[in-house]
């Protein structure tokens, strides 16, 4: 069940890592995925998803697919998680 | 996901500490990020670090070939097969050209040569989206075009291959019928899908390499979404992630079946497991089992379980109690659906249940690794799967209408087929028992073998009793020389070449028939005959026959002229007792073969056993 009271950063983070396979501290907010060893569109799809059912939130895919910073992910999955943006 | 995934990154740390319930708890959970990333971490892993200690996990070339983006399904995949005690190596296929991977002889996934081929496809692969929803004339005419293709493609990669293909019925995404406006024409396309679904599971043949998962029944009781559409239409993947779990893990049934991993062996507790409430507090008349709520719920438990003793799996009872008490409640409870003859083995005690289960599995003479254990109490359960992780542990928690659908959807016993012996087994085994007692009654080993007056047939195997050939070299562990199952193609090759001659060997004794107890598939060449493998059953072992069934091969191919006896061995891990059974007939290790040669001439056969061998029956007999 996901807890809205909770910050996404370190959970996020750790979620990151486990999809992407890049140790913990290499994942600060302005990094870039695209910077990211082995990240491909793939690895896109499954982080999209994981993130998705991880915090139960709906992305909108298009505005994920132009968000290029693990801070950007951030922001985004923090807007979706607020209540105003629960259906 | 956080503390499991951590067990399963540390497995990847140097000297990593082996972690056998680990693939257990992946399987029961329903987070599928975890099991993806646990699945790609695991690839990369030795699959000895999550099986139980001394077991090897049997290897499985798996195929994926979807008709849509499946790349996802693959770590899932691992996952659910390592816990069926499977190390696969998955080959994923482009999903854009499915019929002619299937149809080419030299195409990538011809040449991965699989093991087993899982072959997903969706509505749209049937039905494009091209054709409009509302001519179902032209929905119908593509549809039945593209099932006959799929059909020929599918028969004619069974036939260039060795391996087995798993096909599935497919589901109909609601807003296909949802956008034809007439309720007629809704019904109307629900037909033509029933029929394509039809179509689909009539491409498995009795006894051939293709088999239908029916993945529409599976979906129509579980809360999981079909697809998501944006994931559809951005990167073609047609099943949404819990799909893909739910498959992965039917999918593993299968490949269990047909890499012989499947459980044997059913252990369930009876106190609010088969009935409700407590024996020896609530007495006999009162426990809750009958047609109203819940003992009706309890009542489905036992014929559950007697249903899956009537298809082949052992029932034992491990159970806190007073086995007295237990004797009379299935003596003279009038509303019980088991009875004690349904029971190989009734364990009621007050000892700790994974000692039960052990003296179980000594009785049997089967691993651990083929037991079920279903008990609805968190210590017992906890206490086996600590003590005794070879064991899957099923536990039957919360209301008892939920009971038949825990114990059963793990697909443990899965087998591609049943035989006459598996509706015979329970029967076998207590004829079994009853040997073994009547043995504590005489004197010696040998009195007790020559009191038994054993006869051992040997012939080559007739159309009746391939099946159950083939099935002993699939589910035979200990008595078996390479631990490769031949495959029922295969099989039937060797029985009709000029130089292949597939044996069947049945015992009867003075307790009764056992039917079909192993077989041998030999290769005969002019110098030497090869024996690919020899598989026995564990229920007749100790008693002689692999010699007396040796003595029949050895002079078959003396007479035919050869000079020598080979057989290919390779150790399991498990296969302790064939090893031993070559050494003892003076097979001298060779490379990967044992050899023996046959002169001079030597009796292998006992004393204590008659020897028939009986003459290939020709089609004109």
């Amino acid at each position: 069940m996901p807890d809205t009271s909770v910050d996404p950063g370190p959970e996020l983070t750790r979620l990151i890592a486990a999809v992407t396979d890049v140790p913990l501290a290499d994942l600060t907010p302005d990094r870039s995925f695209t910077d990211l060893a082995g990240w491909s569109s793939h690895t896109a799809l499954r982080l999209f998803t994981a993130v998705e059912d991880t915090f139960g939130v709906r992305l909108d895919l298009k505005t994920y697919l132009t968000t290029a910073t693990v801070g950007g992910l951030a922001e985004l999955t923090a807007a979706a998680r607020r209540p105003e943006a629960r259906r | 996901m956080d503390d499991l995934f951590a067990r399963v990154r540390r497995l990847a740390e140097p000297g990593a500490a082996f972690d056998p319930s680990l693939p257990d708890l992946l399987v029961r959970t329903d987070d599928v990020t975890l099991v993806r990333e646990a699945g790609r971490v695991l690839a990369g892993l030795d699959p000895a670090l999550v099986l139980p200690p001394g077991r090897a996990a049997r290897e499985l070339r798996v195929a994926i070939a979807a008709s849509f983006t499946a790349d996802n399904v693959a770590p899932l995949l691992r996952v659910a097969l390592l816990a069926a005690g499977i190390d696969a190596r998955i080959r994923l296929t482009p999903p854009d050209r499915l019929l002619a991977q299937l149809q080419a002889g030299d195409s990538e996934l011809t040449r991965f040569a699989p093991d087993l081929t899982l072959c997903l496809t969706d509505d749209r692969f049937f039905l494009p989206d091209r054709v409009s929803p509302e001519d179902l004339g032209s929905a119908q005419a593509e549809s039945a075009e593209r099932l006959a293709a799929f059909g020929d493609a599918v028969t004619a990669f069974a036939r260039h291959g060795k391996g087995r293909v798993l096909l599935h019925t497919v589901p109909l995404p609601a807003e296909r019928p949802k956008t034809l406006i007439a309720h007629e024409d809704r019904a109307r396309l629900g037909r033509l899908w029933r029929e394509l679904n039809l179509g689909l599971l009539d491409l498995a043949e009795p006894g051939g390499r293709v088999g239908v998962l029916d993945l529409e029944t599976l979906l129509a009781s579980a809360a999981i979404p079909l697809r998501d559409e944006r994931l559809h239409r951005f990167a073609g993947m047609a099943w949404s992630p819990a799909l893909e779990w739910r498959y992965a893990r039917e999918a593993a049934g299968y490949a269990r079946a047909v890499a012989g991993t499947s459980r044997k062996c059913l252990v369930v507790d009876l106190d609010n497991t088969l009935w409700g409430g407590v024996l020896g507090d609530d007495g006999l008349e009162n426990i809750e089992v009958g047609s109203l709520y819940p003992g009706n719920a309890f009542l489905a438990m036992q014929r559950a379980v007697q249903s899956l003793r009537r298809q082949g799996v052992l029932v034992a009872v491990a159970s806190k109690n007073d086995p007295d008490l237990v004797e009379r409640v299935f003596a003279e409870h009038p509303g019980l659906a088991l009875r004690r003859e349904d029971f190989v083995a009734v364990k009621a005690n007050w000892a700790a249940k994974d000692g039960s289960l052990a003296e179980i599995a000594a009785e049997l003479n089967l691993g651990l690794d083929s037991f079920v254990f279903v008990d609805d109490s968190p210590f017992e359960c906890e206490l086996v799967r600590g003590s005794l992780p070879q064991v899957a542990v099923i536990r039957v928690d919360g209301d008892p209408a939920d009971h038949v659908a825990a114990m059963v959807s793990g697909g443990h016993f899965d087998v591609l087929a049943t035989t006459d012996t598996d509706r015979r087994r329970t029967e076998l085994y207590q004829e079994r028992e009853q040997r073994q007692r009547w043995q504590e009654s005489r004197p010696s080993t040998e009195d007790y073998l020559a009191g038994l007056a054993m006869t051992v047939r040997v012939r080559a195997a007739d159309e009746y009793q391939l099946p159950r050939v083939v099935q002993l070299g699939a589910r035979t562990n200990q008595f078996t020389l390479t631990g490769h199952a031949h495959s029922e193609q295969r099989t039937r090759e060797m029985a009709t070449a000029p130089d292949g001659l597939v044996l069947a060997f049945e015992v009867e004794d003075r307790f009764g028939d056992e039917g079909v107890v192993g077989a041998v598939w030999l290769t005969c060449g002019q110098e030497s005959w090869l024996i690919e493998n020899m598989v026995m059953s564990c229920r007749v072992f100790a008693r002689g026959i692999e010699f007396a069934v040796l003595q029949t091969v050895a002079g078959l191919a003396a007479d035919a002229g050869a000079h020598r006896l080979e057989a290919a061995f390779r150790a399991t891990g498990r296969n302790g007792p064939a090893a031993d059974f070559l050494a003892a007939a003076g097979f001298t290790p060779a490379g990967d073969r044992r050899i023996l040669p046959l002169h001079p001439e030597r009796a292998f056969a006992p004393s204590w056993i008659t020897l028939r061998h009986e003459e290939r029956t020709t089609a004109h007999a």
